[in-house]
Order: structure tokens, then C-alpha cells, then sequence
């Protein structure tokens, strides 16, 4: 446990000084995306996680965030800090309507359902053309600003993703070891006992999961914000297929696992471009062996 | 237009013969998740093969279409118990994410295998009844369409009597009910999750082989497939096969009267519109079978 | 278990990028190796490969060699960001030409704003990039292919005749761009029937055709890409449909070429940046060295590269360096005989290039016309 912490200690501050240590923009561009992809891991790692739930709705509410922010980004000339909360209330919002729902049928067909959410959100990204220019996507999306800075350099991009990566974190904890997260727990081990215990076993589920649409959220602003233009393929399934990797092999319903899990499959793919014909092939064996040997999570 | 009858004829033909098509595609992902309680991530990918292994047993080996169909279905089905095999029984215990995940990996492997094996252009593999059609009274029936509806019924009534009547058939479905006492009752549960596997795999290869010659063929065509296969399964009831097959016209229906009253946006919509309003009405599908977590 | 991790990691290595000297000259590219569209990919490849062989074979620029270096977007943004940084800051390339989905190039553009570098856009048509660049903002950024707007303002012109039309289009940018521009000029004389966008990956038209069979328009205005229109015109020849297929149907592509040649598409016609059937001597040359090289004819993608490369080589002749900012001046006074005629930049860095309009006639794809823009 002593040699875990110290091994954490010295990530956080390897994460912190990482900036000095290297000066390339590419390995700068994958720790700022690693930093979004831990805000986003966090949010799947709350509904899987600590609730037992399958959800491919990710993309859903990491779309939703992406949108808003941009649309009052670039409609209304909103500062990020307001456009930041308003997307993160469009995810809870979102999550709510899509998990009153949906949470109320079996954990098999909950897989489905939420994706079909996200599916559908997609075509009315497509089709609702004179809010969203279709597939035409939004362009020019400016540097967010915060309290009054802006964020352009990349070395400030990296402070404000590992920023919202290490209040996710924190977010998370703060959850799972109160009163509440407990309740989240039991509900996924056992559904009949909770219920037994008095814990509203709906309520909890539905509160966990619209905190977790408000992460995404929170994470696709700043996605949109960094990559400066979004289209309906935000809404894509590619984005789920990533969480689920980085969440089940790092180690689903721990704080830590998930973290690691985003900064080895983020990493992954980047270094797999040496071989850029076959990369997708090896990532598909490399993950396939994981799954097969170590299919619990990455790091004991 | 919307109220000539040859024109809801013709919607009303297109729909049934597509919708079977669709409960072809989703029948093997309704016996894996029925019998095993697992999803499939490959499926699609196992659509696109069976029907990669068409072209090439046409192009490479000089099969002709009937054949070749036969024999590539067969091969698919040894494909799916070495695929359940090697992910399905290892994980049989754990969690239903393990195999999500193992799946979802094959998946990827197939289609960048088949893109470096066979390159990405779109390829055409031709079938003796793909450029035939009749019109009855102003209604197309086009041939190749017919021959999936009759494979379909083929395909179906050799499931239920395997089913019903073979000794594997049986243990299948006693695994479906409760896997713990087949275990108690001495069934082989790992045999029985590869035959499940080559079961459905011949059945998604089928699929793809009697399907695939009225599209192009390329590395990522089973995208789509999966997720009319999921709707279908969802709607259905899940890993119930009748359920399967009537949510397939169901939807193929759906989509064609959306697609030819309104437009192509609305179509896309229907199968989830159709999906998520079904399972509020009925959370256990519309055949009620519910496969308990 | 060593030797077989020796064997993997050799065969990895064989297939690893392309071993690169300092003193060549890079040219960086994102495109869709993998996804719905790595068909295009292939042909970009190819492309950029081609030229650069053909480049170096008569003793390279300023006698340095060119070397192509592509990346995996799988036409997400998202990746071809992720792949644009990684070719400036490991592999230092030179310049980066553009991805196949314009919503890919218009996240590269800050990019290579930042790097300092110049982008030549070889294959995506969307013309919000055209009004971004150079006059309109980013001076990094070229692009040698027509835009949507100017294909938009040539097909418009040749539907004045027709009564009604049906729309049928990929729900891309794309697809519903390049329709919705076209919508925006046509005269109202022309009714429009009935508009339909399908998903890229759907194959199925069923309804779509269904109902053309009932309404009868005067032709069928196609925005899809290759593969698509091949399971469109496949599934149009078993409704016995004969209207013809306006706009941009991609008349010239080897994968519907089975499709043209059975006759049924007789009186189609497209506008299109290139075809490969085009008589003049600077493009058969181009042709037949890709054609014996790859076994099939230059996709529109492969030549768009192609040129793409070629515009960048001049320009680095003529500046005498690889300096970017000399480079980049060089590129705005490009003025050489490429294979569509001369490359020329306007103030918003768009190449006035001719685009082709294509006509099905006895079961062959013709060059009828080359249009030149206003």
C-alpha cells in the first residue's frame, strides 16, 4: 500500500513536470488528449464501475457537451467558464432524459438502449442543420477562456487538462467513499440486498449516471475547444469502444485502474503509428491477449 | 403517390424481403446471446467474412455460386467454435465485459486482416440470380432477395428442428434456462459453447453469403449489420429466435414505409424510435423471454 | 517463445514506415488507412508514392530525395490531428498535404498554422476551407482541387433543363454540402422531388428508388461516393430505372465501371475534379505508370496526391530551399503545366483548376468537356 502511494506520488509529480522534461507538441498534443480521456474514463467508471452498468452513451453526452459549448462559444462569444458549466448542465440534463428511461429496463438490454441514445442524438446532430450546420460541422472554434486567461500554448493546454483530469478524480473519490458512492456499490453487487437495505436502488443509478453524463460533458467541451472544429462524429461509437478498453482492462470500479488504463491506451495507438498499414491489426492481437491473460486489469 | 397501391406494394414486398434478410443476420447473435448470455462484437465482422470467404472460394478456387455458398457457410462454422473457443469459454465466468472486450478485439483483427489480405477496394462477387427480377401486377420481386426469404426459411426450420430435436440441440436450450444445473446434470457446458459458436457462425456467414452479392463487398461492411442485428435481437426478445425473425419484418417493414413515405433520415431513425419505445412498453421484448443477469 | 518474438517483431519491422535520412525531403499526409473510406486511403498511398518515385528517379529536388510518409486518420479529426502532430514533430516533415474528409483537413489547418508549415489540400472539396485560407485568414494553407461551390456553379448550369430532379446523397459533408450548394443555384423552374441522405456505410436504397420509380423525376442528382453509388446503380438497374444520373455520380470510377459499360447509364453525366480517361498526353503517361504499378486505374484520390506532390516539388525548385516561408511564397506564384492544365493560386489560394464534365455514352465514360471556373 506504502509502495502504491509513493508510486502515485511520483506519477503526479512526473505528470507535473512533464512539460519541462519534454518539448515535443506531438508527446504534449497525447498527454493533453490522455488528460480529456481520464475526465472521460472517470465519468464511464461511475456508471460501470461503482453501478455495474454497461453504458455505451458516453459518446452521447460527450457530443452534447462538445455542442453546446461550441454553439454559445461561437454564437453568443460566451466565456468558457460559463459555457463550461452550461455544457456540464446539458449533460446532467441529457443523462436525465435518457437514463429515466432506460434504467428502468434489464442490465442486457440498458447496453442497447443507450446506445440507441447516442445514435439517435447523432442524426438530430445531422439533421437539425440550422443549429448545428449538419455535417458540416462547426470550425474555428476559439482558445477557451478561463477566468479572464486564455488558454492557446499548448503548455497551457496541458495544465488545464491535467487540471480537469485531477478534479475528476478527486470528483470521483469524493463520491465513491461517501455515503452515496456506498449506495452505488451495493446496488451493483447486489440489487435484492440493497433494495432489502431501503436504498432506492432507481434513484442511486439515476443520480450516478446523470453526474457521469455532466463528466462527459465537461470533457467534450474541452475536446471541442482543443481540436477546434466538431462534427456529428463526435457521437460515434469509436469513442465508446475506447472508454470500454481503457475502463475493463484498467480495472473498472477502482479510482486508480481506469487513470492508467487512459494513459496506456491512449499511448498504445500513438506508438503503433511506426507501423502505420498493420497498426489497427496489432492493436486488435495486443488487445485480444490482454483480454485473454489479464483480463481482470492491467496492474495487480 | 402515397396513396397508389402498387407503390405500398412495393414498399410492403421490399420491407418483407429485407426484413427477413435482417433476421438472418441477427439470428446468430440471438442464439449466442440466448444460450451463452453474451454479446457478440464480431458478429458483423463474421457477416463480412462469410462473405469475403465467398469471393474468394469464386474468384481463387473457381467455385461456382452454389457451392461455394454451402461450403463457406461450413467453413464459418469451424471459424465459430475456434472464436468461441478461444474467447467465449475462457471467460464463461467473468463478467460479460471480458467477452464484450474479446469480441470487440477479433473484431478489429478480422477487418484489418481482411484489408491487408484482400485490399480495400470494394469488390463484387456475382450470383446467378443477382440481375433477376419479375414484376407481378407493378411489383418488382428481385431474385436474389427471393433466395435469401427462402434461405431464411430454410435456415429456420433446420435451427428449430436442431433445436428441438438433436441431443446438442436440447442441451442448448437447457443452457439457456439455468448453466448452473446444466453443469449438475453433467452437460459439457464447454461443448456445448462451441457448437453454440459454429452454430451461429455458419448462420452469420449464411447470411452474409446469400446477402452480400447484392452489395459491394469491403473490409468495414458489417458495421452496419451489427446494429440492425442488436435492434432486431433487443425488439425481438432476447435469444428468442421467433422473436428474432418477426421483429425482422417488423423492422424491415418500418424502415421501408419510413423510408419510402418520408425520407432517408426518418428510416435511419425508426429502428431506434421502434427500439427503445418497445422496450418501455415491453423491457422483456415483444416475445417475452427474458434471459435473467 | 524468443524465436517467435524475434519472427513478429522482424515482421513488424518489415512492414514499419520507410526509413527516412535527414537530408530528405518530407512530405506528410493523413488519410483514412483504415475505416469505411480506406479504399481512399489506398489511393493516396499510391498517389503520393508514385509521384515521389517518379520525382526522385530523375535525381530528387535541389538532388535531395522525396520521401511519403502517411498516417491513420480514419477520416476522424480527432486522428488526423493526433497524425498531423506526430509527422511535424517526430518524423519533421516538410509540408503535409491534406485528408480525404474535409472535416479532418479543417482540423489540421490550425495546426499547420502553429507549425508554420504549408498544407496543400489535394482531395476534400468543402468551401469553408477556400475562404479560410490565404486572403481568408490561414496563409499556409493551398488547395489544388475545385471546391464544392465551383463543381456546385457548373452543375447547376447543365440542370436548367430539366423539369423535376430527385436528390440522393452520403450524410456527410459532402453529400449534403455539395447538394446544398447546388440546390442554392438552380433556377426555380427546376422542382425538386424528393431529397433522401443516407448513412455512408448504408447499402440498401430500396425506398429511396421505390419512390423515384413512383415519382418519375426528370433525373436523379447523385452526391455519393464510390462504393455507395455501385450499390446504388446495381440496385438501380434491378428497378429498370433509365434517368439519368446527374451532378456528381462518380461516372468515372473503376468500381462502377462494370456498371457504365452495360448501357443502362446512357445520357448520365457528372462533374468531376478528375477522371482517368482523359486523352491528353500529360495524363495517359500518368495512367499507365499507375496502372502498372497498382493494377488499377488512378482513383480521383490518387491523382489529387499526385498533383499535390508535384505542386509542392515545383514550388521548391523555384524557392531553391525547403525554407517553409520561402516555400510558401513559391507556392502562391505556382504557375506549371499540371496534368489538368496550369496551377495557379488565386488570393484565397485556391487553384482555378478545370474540372471535367463527364458523359456515359454507348456504355463509356467520356470527357465531353474540360469547364474552366469564371
Amino acid at each position: 500500500m506504502r509502495r502504491r502511494s509513493a508510486l502515485l506520488w511520483a506519477a503526479a509529480l512526473g505528470a507535473l513536470l512533464l512539460p519541462l522534461a519534454v518539448d515535443s507538441p506531438y508527446v504534449l498534443h497525447i498527454a493533453i488528449v490522455t488528460g480529456i480521456y481520464i475526465v472521460l474514463v472517470q465519468s464511464l467508471n461511475l456508471v460501470l464501475g461503482y453501478c455495474g452498468l454497461l453504458s455505451l452513451a458516453s459518446p452521447a453526452f460527450f457530443g452534447v457537451g462538445a455542442y453546446v459549448a461550441t454553439l454559445l462559444a461561437l454564437r453568443q462569444g460566451w466565456d468558457s467558464t460559463a459555457t463550461l458549466a452550461m455544457a456540464m448542465l446539458a449533460g446532467i440534463f441529457s443523462a436525465l432524459v435518457v437514463g429515466f428511461p432506460s434504467l428502468r429496463v434489464s442490465r442486457h438490454s440498458f447496453v442497447i438502449v443507450t446506445l440507441s441514445a447516442t445514435l439517435l442524438l447523432q442524426l438530430v446532430a445531422l439533421n437539425w442543420e440550422e443549429m448545428t450546420r449538419g455535417s458540416l460541422g462547426l470550425a474555428n472554434i476559439p482558445a477557451p477562456r478561463l477566468f479572464g486567461m486564455t488558454v492557446r500554448t499548448r503548455i497551457e493546454w496541458y495544465y488545464l487538462s491535467a487540471a480537469a483530469a485531477a478534479i475528476a478524480v478527486f470528483c470521483t473519490w469524493l463520491l465513491v467513499s461517501s455515503r452515496f458512492g456506498r449506495a452505488m456499490i451495493a446496488t451493483r453487487d447486489d440489487e435484492q440486498l440493497a433494495l432489502a437495505c431501503g436504498i432506492d436502488v432507481f434513484r442511486t443509478r439515476l443520480v450516478a449516471f446523470c453526474l457521469s453524463g455532466g463528466l462527459a460533458a465537461v470533457a467534450g467541451s474541452l475536446y471541442a475547444h482543443f481540436i477546434s472544429y466538431i462534427d456529428p462524429g463526435v457521437f460515434g461509437f469509436s469513442v465508446s469502444e475506447t472508454l470500454l478498453i481503457m475502463v475493463i482492462l484498467g480495472g473498472s470500479g477502482t479510482l486508480w485502474g481506469p487513470v492508467a488504463g487512459a494513459v496506456v491506451f491512449t499511448a498504445l495507438p500513438e506508438m503503433l503509428r511506426l507501423t502505420p498499414e498493420i497498426r489497427s491489426l496489432l492493436y486488435g492481437v495486443i488487445l485480444l491477449s490482454l483480454v485473454l491473460y489479464r483480463p481482470r486489469r492491467l496492474f495487480p | 403517390m402515397a396513396t397508389d397501391p402498387v407503390f405500398l406494394a412495393q414498399l410492403a414486398a421490399n420491407g418483407f424481403s429485407v426484413g427477413l434478410g435482417y433476421a438472418l443476420a441477427a439470428v446468430g447473435l440471438a442464439l449466442i446471446f440466448g444460450i451463452l448470455g453474451q454479446v457478440n462484437f464480431a458478429h458483423g465482422e463474421l457477416y463480412m467474412l462469410g462473405a469475403f470467404l465467398l469471393f474468394w472460394a469464386m474468384k481463387q478456387l473457381g467455385l461456382p455460386y452454389g457451392i461455394a455458398a454451402v461450403l463457406m457457410a461450413a467453413l464459418m462454422a469451424g471459424f465459430g467454435a475456434l472464436l468461441a473457443h478461444v474467447v467465449i469459454v475462457p471467460n464463461l465466468d467473468r463478467g460479460f465485459e471480458s467477452v464484450v472486450l474479446g469480441t470487440l478485439a477479433v473484431g478489429i483483427i478480422l477487418q484489418n486482416a481482411v484489408r491487408l489480405g484482400f485490399g480495400a477496394t470494394p469488390l463484387d462477387v456475382a450470383s446467378p440470380l443477382e440481375s433477376q427480377a419479375f414484376e407481378i401486377g407493378g411489383v418488382l420481386l428481385f431474385g436474389q432477395r427471393m433466395l435469401v426469404c427462402a434461405t431464411f426459411l430454410a435456415a429456420f426450420s433446420g435451427l428449430y428442428a436442431f433445436l428441438r430435436y438433436s441431443e446438442i440441440g436440447r442441451a442448448m436450450r437447457a443452457m439457456a434456462q439455468n448453466r448452473e444445473a446444466c453443469v449438475m446434470v453433467g452437460i459439457d457446458v464447454r461443448r456445448v459453447t462451441r457448437w453454440t459458436g459454429a452454430l451461429a457462425a455458419a448462420l452469420t456467414g449464411l447470411a452474409g453469403v446469400v446477402i452480400s452479392p447484392l452489395f459491394d463487398l469491403y473490409p468495414n461492411m458489417g458495421t452496419e449489420v451489427v446494429i440492425k442485428s442488436f435492434a432486431v435481437v433487443i425488439i425481438g426478445g432476447m435469444g428468442n429466435i421467433w422473436g428474432a425473425a418477426i421483429a425482422g419484418v417488423a423492422l424491415g417493414l418500418a424502415e421501408s414505409y419510413a423510408g419510402g413515405l418520408g425520407n432517408a433520415a426518418i428510416r435511419d431513425g425508426i429502428a431506434f424510435i421502434v427500439m427503445i419505445a418497445m422496450l418501455l412498453a415491453r423491457p422483456q421484448g415483444l416475445f417475452g423471454r427474458t434471459v435473467r443477469v | 517463445m524468443h524465436a517467435s518474438i524475434k519472427l513478429m517483431l522482424s515482421g513488424i519491422l518489415a512492414f514499419a514506415a520507410v526509413q527516412t535520412r535527414a537530408q530528405d525531403i518530407k512530405i506528410g499526409v493523413a488519410g483514412p488507412i483504415t475505416g469505411p473510406l480506406a479504399f481512399l486511403g489506398q489511393h493516396i498511398k499510391w498517389g503520393g508514392e508514385l509521384a515521389a518515385d517518379e520525382i526522385n528517379q530523375k535525381g530528387g529536388v535541389l538532388g535531395r530525395k522525396l520521401v511519403f510518409l502517411m498516417q491513420d486518420s480514419a477520416c476522424r479529426p480527432a486522428d488526423g490531428v493526433a497524425s498531423a502532430e506526430k509527422l511535424l514533430s517526430q518524423d519533421r516533415v516538410d509540408v503535409m498535404l491534406g485528408d480525404v474528409c474535409s472535416g479532418s483537413t479543417i482540423a489540421i489547418m490550425p495546426v499547420m498554422e502553429k507549425a508554420q508549415k504549408p498544407f496543400i489540400v489535394t482531395i476534400s472539396t468543402h468551401p469553408d476551407i477556400t475562404s479560410k485560407s490565404g486572403a481568408g485568414g490561414n496563409k499556409w494553407v493551398f488547395r489544388t482541387v475545385a471546391h464544392d461551390g465551383m463543381i456546385a456553379e457548373v452543375v447547376a448550369e447543365r440542370m436548367k433543363g430539366f423539369k423535376s430532379i430527385a436528390i440522393v446523397g452520403e450524410d456527410t459533408d459532402y453529400g449534403r454540402g455539395a447538394a446544398r450548394l447546388m440546390k442554392e443555384r438552380l433556377p426555380a423552374s427546376v422542382k425538386i422531388v424528393s431529397e433522401d441522405y443516407l448513412k455512408q456505410t448504408e447499402t440498401d436504397f430500396l425506398p429511396v428508388l421505390t419512390r423515384i420509380r413512383a415519382s418519375k423525376p426528370d433525373a436523379l442528382a447523385t452526391y455519393v461516393l464510390d462504393q455507395q453509388a455501385s450499390n446504388l446503380m446495381k440496385q438501380y438497374q434491378q428497378f429498370g430505372l433509365t434517368i439519368p444520373l446527374v451532378g456528381r455520380p462518380p461516372l468515372g470510377s473503376g468500381v462502377v465501371s462494370e456498371q457504365v459499360a452495360s448501357g443502362k447509364f446512357d445520357g448520365s453525366w457528372t462533374v468531376y475534379p478528375y477522371f482517368d480517361k482523359f486523352a491528353e498526353p500529360k495524363n495517359q503517361a500518368f495512367t499507365r505508370a499507375y496502372v502498372q504499378r497498382y493494377k488499377q486505374p488512378p482513383h480521383y484520390a490518387g491523382w489529387g496526391v499526385y498533383e499535390g506532390v508535384q505542386t509542392y516539388a515545383d514550388a521548391v525548385r523555384r524557392a531553391g530551399t525547403t525554407d517553409p516561408e520561402k516555400v510558401r511564397d513559391a507556392l502562391a506564384r505556382s504557375d506549371f503545366d499540371a496534368i489538368l492544365g496550369p496551377m495557379r493560386f488565386d488570393a484565397n489560394q485556391q487553384a482555378r483548376t478545370r474540372m471535367m464534365f463527364i458523359v456515359v455514352d454507348k456504355g463509356a465514360a467520356t470527357v465531353k468537356e474540360l469547364v474552366a471556373v469564371k
